[in-house]
């Protein structure tokens, strides 16, 4: 057992394993309701709309968290306006912002010379470069996304299942689908560190619909897909270490590992056959 | 102020085409109405209309005396086609206590009190033994049960249905008229919109037609004068002596010629 325990003798991996941890469960969480109500390529845009964000907090010396939040929900806000009239169709919009964001941040990060931080950090995942303080902040930030999500549960979930009935037992829809982004804007910035902007929509995704193959209801799709978003972490992060590859890629592709597994022996597929003729 | 529902004078666009115009009258609390009309006069317009689906262009709706929204949960309201993503992770207990959101608040537990009413809603549904299974492994007839069931269990004090007797089995048909029978009793108002002018005959006191706008309120056997159905159907209707044929065929997958015995005089 000594190839398990010998990494966490440094005290970088421990801080490492401890986000992972956290980013597996708050991303897996929020990703029922990304797959339950088709976000995933929304998730997508908001991560790499972190980029600009970065860049420009660091052209302007501020918080790069700050930054990147509110590029995150930037895009979010623009996504829902530009889309708004029905003129153009979500996707169509979210694929022009994503890539706007994209080639927006690459401009301004190329064009800052001095730039401190890895651009393939940003982008893959740096989870062993976490500091103490970033730990802290991930932390309590998860934990603020996971107990919103729990004090909202019966809003979201009758949102989310059925709109029409949402609106005709007036709830405040509109209120509540902001405050879906939001969260989802909070838990993809604490995400950047462990997986990066590229991988996660992944992290988001895989776990979430992992656990929608073998789950009947919504509690218990959350709970496993916390459970395969924590092991992947865990896994993926021993992979890295390893294997020398970025963390991202090492918990993104345990991840999606088991999702193949579950997806070969699902019951739920075979009954889904079975009851759609 | 008396219970009723009041309409004065409303209109309803969808972008610049008027769905709904100047409408107004006066439904009693208790009254069950059928509300027909051909297919694009309105009909699932002002039931979106009433549980705040969609906005009024003019005009005004009260419940009550009360303004829409000052009513949250006690219009309750079964749409023509549920849309709903039907593989989502949902047992059939799970969607009838979404009903009971409106009376429990965010934040509570769900109390036995709670459960009670969604198991005695199941039951008279005939889908208590249902209750576990996923939504999406039911037939079509069982689904518009568990979602009776479900507006049965917001204990509303008006329930509208929209085709609730179109491309059903008979089970649901039968249950859905036993249903009408027992709100009946509990002085539930009951709105439901049908292309059965029989059925709307037959079973309903009030019948409301609609083209656009309001061509005809009042009890069944003064609504349904030929006249009235010629204003309402139009070039949808062949009449031939006694016989009145509404031609419904563009719109229904089973293709239906609804036959209206005895109508002309």
């Amino acid at each position: 057992m000594a190839w398990v325990i010998e990494p966490l003798s440094y005290a970088f991996m421990q801080r490492g394993l401890a986000a992972a941890l956290i980013v597996g469960v708050v991303c897996s969480v929020i990703g029922c309701f990304v797959v339950l109500k088709s976000m995933a390529f929304m998730g997508d845009a908001m991560a790499h709309a972190i980029l600009p964000g970065v860049a420009v907090a660091y052209l302007l010396q501020a918080n790069l968290f700050v930054g990147a939040l509110a590029a995150a929900i930037l895009v979010a806000l623009g996504i829902g306006y530009f889309s708004k009239e029905g003129t153009i169709k979500e996707d169509t919009v979210i694929g022009i912002l994503f890539s706007f964001a994209l080639a927006l941040g690459i401009v301004l990060i190329s064009s800052i010379r001095s730039y401190a931080v890895d651009l393939s950090h940003i982008l893959f995942g740096n989870v062993l470069g976490v500091s103490p303080q970033d730990l802290w902040l991930t932390g309590i930030l998860a934990g603020f996304v996971i107990v919103t999500i729990i004090v909202l549960y019966k809003p979201l979930l009758v949102l989310s299942f059925d709109p029409i009935l949402a609106s005709s037992l007036r709830l405040p829809t509109g209120l509540l689908r902001y405050t879906l982004l939001i969260l989802l804007s909070l838990t993809i910035v604490v995400s950047i560190q462990s997986v990066g902007v590229g991988l996660v929509a992944a992290m988001l995704v895989t776990p979430a619909a992992t656990a929608f193959l073998l789950a009947r209801r919504l509690p218990m799709m959350m709970l496993l897909s916390a459970l395969f978003g924590s092991m992947a972490s865990l896994i993926g992060l021993y992979v890295s270490y390893y294997a020398n590859v970025a963390s991202g890629a090492g918990i993104v592709l345990t991840s999606s590992l088991f999702f193949i597994v579950v997806f070969i022996f699902s019951p739920r597929r075979s009954r889904a056959q079975y009851w759609r003729k | 102020m008396r219970d009723q529902i009041e309409f004065t004078d409303v209109s309803v666009y969808y972008q610049d085409k008027p769905a709904l115009q100047h409408v107004s009258l006066q439904i009693p609390q208790g009254t069950q109405v059928a509300v027909v009309g051909p297919n694009g006069a309105g009909k699932s317009t002002l039931f979106k209309v009433l549980v705040g689906l969609l906005p009024l262009r003019q005009g005004k709706i009260t419940i009550h005396g009360l303004s829409l929204n000052a009513h949250k949960d006690c219009v309750a309201y079964l749409p023509q086609h549920e849309e709903v993503d039907w593989r989502f992770p949902v047992t059939v207990r799970d969607v009838v206590m979404m009903g009971r959101l409106g009376h429990q608040g965010w934040l509570k537990m769900t109390s036995s009190q709670d459960k009670e009413i969604v198991r005695q809603c199941m039951g008279k549904m005939n889908v208590l033994d249902l209750s576990e299974r996923p939504i999406g492994d039911l037939s079509g007839g069982q689904q518009q049960r568990v979602f009776l069931a479900r507006a049965l269990a917001q204990e509303p004090h008006i329930l509208l249905m929209d085709e609730p007797f179109t491309g059903v089995d008979l089970v649901t048909q039968e249950i859905t008229l036993e249903l009408l029978k027992e709100l009946k009793t509990r002085n539930v108002t009951v709105m439901v919109s049908t292309h059965d002018l029989n059925m709307a005959k037959q079973y309903f006191e009030s019948v409301l037609v609609i083209n656009k706008e309001l061509v005809a309120y009042g009890d069944a056997a003064h609504v349904f004068s030929k006249e009235t159905i010629l204003k309402a159907f139009g070039t949808h209707l062949l009449t031939m002596n006694d016989l009145i044929l509404v031609d419904d065929c563009c719109s229904h997958d089973e293709g239906v010629e609804e036959v209206v015995h005895g109508m002309g005089h």
